[in-house]
């Protein structure tokens, strides 16, 4: 029995979330039903596309993995999502001693993994927050206001873990080398090769939302022009943190949409959270809840924002903006 | 060009509270189900590309629990040309799987070009059941789409990304799930509203698609809890004091 882990890298290093995400497959490898005399459970871990040789290395020495598989012939996920669902759904089959295929809630896994589980014939479990055995879970629903207890009996269980709601796994070496194991995919048919015209990442000189310690975000109470946001940057930026933004002001089209913080957005759970006019809608809240610190400033003392807030200011973010970076960047400097 | 449209009936998140003796949302007394907000962005650029030319027709889809003719004549009066009311017994829970494959019959039937969803549904946020379609239809997929065009038999999309968009392009026909930045909704207007009162709709029952045993899942929900609030709120008096707290816990 084996937990197989997809672990999203950029040819040279995984995604900061791998190590949660690893230990959410540990935590269903500890569970009692995956321990069967003379059997260890171990996790296995698959990298899509090609990888860097240190990269490789990095995780083969990796205590915590037993055996790799590198699948090649993709250069990006989104070019034949069908395609890669199908061969990656063989792939699963073939070695049946899988119990568990896992990932974190990313764009690239919301849209590969249900994918996979429908050429598998297995309903998919989203957003699993807490693993309470081999076959039980936690989720939130109704954008966060509820969680539910889902239980599977399908042979092969595919979860998408919120990463932030789990630990990192200490990492731990050994001196054996894991097995590698090089997949190369068949080219897709014709009508399901799709062709990448361009990839847009927006900004690169702040820390990206998910993995950032610190976030500032923005909401309807601060962003009432583009200055607004010029002015929260500036914020972000003397203390090195993200950006996010909640629904309202992406809509009116004051932030991209990949930095909006939501259930139905990304979730993060950074270190520190500092949400300026942020009301609190549930779906937001359900997007930063579990941030280790949160500091709101709100002139609404009824804002629901509060109710999960460590600090709070209520006071009028017009003047709260230039005292507050005033104080902020003497420190910096 | 033709285009599917699956509708999903929701709770209005607006109008539920938590019931604290169930644990679960209670709508208000006398509150109607309303259509996926995704699911209206999916209809609404259905619309426009048929306004545009581009599609010929526009047919809706609906697993309606709850007042399915009231349900789907407003949708059509978005501009959908025909709806297809598929009966669902009440005590069955579909999962995203099985409605997946009840979509499947039905696109075999219809033989769209394009079938347009929302990306997840409002009350159990699981965003798989347009990915899985296109798993079991063999078809093209994009998924949290936030633009979109059609040139003849190809498409581009603009799609979600980690920090930022990728935009790819594929031929027909293909299942795309649809964020809401795709579009702004407009109201219905009169015209549409009164054209939809004799707008065809087909009536089905799920086994007229798949036999029960075919919808199995083998994922049950098993409870429901209220997520624990822990925090307490320290109030702060001063910029000097929020300051002091966001410079003391970036050290730590």
């Amino acid at each position: 029995m084996s937990v197989l882990v997809i672990a999203e890298h950029d040819n040279h290093s995984v995604k900061p979330e791998f190590s949660k995400v690893l230990n959410a497959a540990w935590q269903l490898c500890q569970s009692p039903e995956m321990q069967v005399p003379g059997q260890e459970c171990g996790i296995d871990i698959l990298l899509l596309g090609s990888v860097s040789e240190s990269l490789l290395e990095s995780l083969a020495f990796n205590a915590n993995i037993n055996k790799i598989w590198v699948v090649e012939g993709i250069s990006h996920v989104y070019q034949a999502l069908t395609h890669l669902g199908r061969c990656l759904a063989g792939l699963v089959q073939e070695h049946g001693h899988y119990t568990h295929l896992v990932c974190a809630t990313t764009p690239i896994s919301k849209a590969l993994m249900p994918n996979i589980a429908a050429h598998l014939d297995v309903d998919q479990i989203s957003n699993v927050s807490a693993i309470e055995s081999a076959d039980t879970f936690v989720r939130p629903i109704y954008a966060g206001r509820l969680l539910n207890r889902v239980q599977s009996q399908d042979n092969i269980k595919l979860l998408s873990v919120v990463a932030s709601s789990f630990d990192a796994l200490p990492e731990a070496k050994r001196s054996e080398r894991a097995e590698v194991t090089h997949v190369a995919l068949p080219e897709p048919s014709e009508s399901l090769q799709g062709e990448i015209l361009n990839i847009t990442q927006t900004e690169s000189e702040r820390p990206p939302l998910q993995s950032a310690k610190v976030v500032v975000s923005v909401g309807r109470g601060l962003v009432k022009s583009k200055d607004d946001i010029q002015r929260a940057e500036q914020l972000a930026d003397s203390l090195g943190a993200a950006i996010g933004a909640t629904r309202a002001v992406v809509d009116a089209g004051w932030m991209p949409n990949d930095k909006q913080v939501g259930q139905t957005a990304k979730i993060v759970s950074p270190d520190l959270y500092i949400a300026l006019g942020v009301s609190g809608a549930a779906q937001h809240l359900a997007g930063m809840k579990n941030s280790k610190v949160i500091v709101a400033v709100n002139k609404d003392e009824n804002a629901p924002i509060f109710k999960v807030a460590h600090y709070g200011l209520i006071a009028d973010l017009v003047e709260v903006m230039p005292a507050l970076q005033a104080q902020l960047s003497d420190e910096s400097s | 060009m033709k285009i599917l449209v699956p509708l999903k009936q929701v709770d209005d998140p607006g109008n539920t509270e938590i019931n604290g003796q169930y644990n679960f949302l209670t709508a208000e007394a006398g509150m109607s189900k309303i259509i996926n907000p995704f699911c209206h962005v999916a209809l609404e650029e259905a619309v426009r590309l048929k306004e545009k030319g581009i599609a010929s027709e526009v047919v809706l889809l609906c697993f309606c629990e709850k007042d399915p003719e009231k349900t789907l004549r407003k949708a059509l009066a978005g501009g959908a040309d025909r709806a297809i009311d598929v009966r669902v017994p009440s005590e069955k829970q579909l999962s995203p799987l099985s409605l997946a494959k009840l979509m499947q019959k039905v696109v075999e039937k219809e033989q769209p070009d394009l079938v347009l969803v929302g990306k997840q549904a409002v009350d159990y946020d699981n965003n798989q059941t347009g990915q899985m379609l296109a798993a079991l239809l063999g078809w093209n997929q994009a998924n949290s789409v936030s633009r979109l065009s059609v040139e003849g038999s190809r498409i581009e999309v603009d799609c979600e990304a980690d920090d930022g968009e990728v935009s790819v392009c594929f031929t027909l026909p293909a299942v795309l799930t649809v964020d809401l930045c795709l579009n702004e909704q407009r109201a219905a207007s009169l015209a549409h509203v009164m054209k939809a009162r004799s707008k065809p709709i087909e009536k089905l029952n799920v086994n007229d698609l798949l036999a029960t045993q075919m919808l199995y899942s083998g994922v049950s929900y098993l409870d429901t809890l209220v997520p624990k609030n822990e925090t307490t709120l320290t109030l702060l008096n001063s910029v000097d004091a929020l300051a002091a707290e966001i410079r003391r816990h970036l050290v730590s």
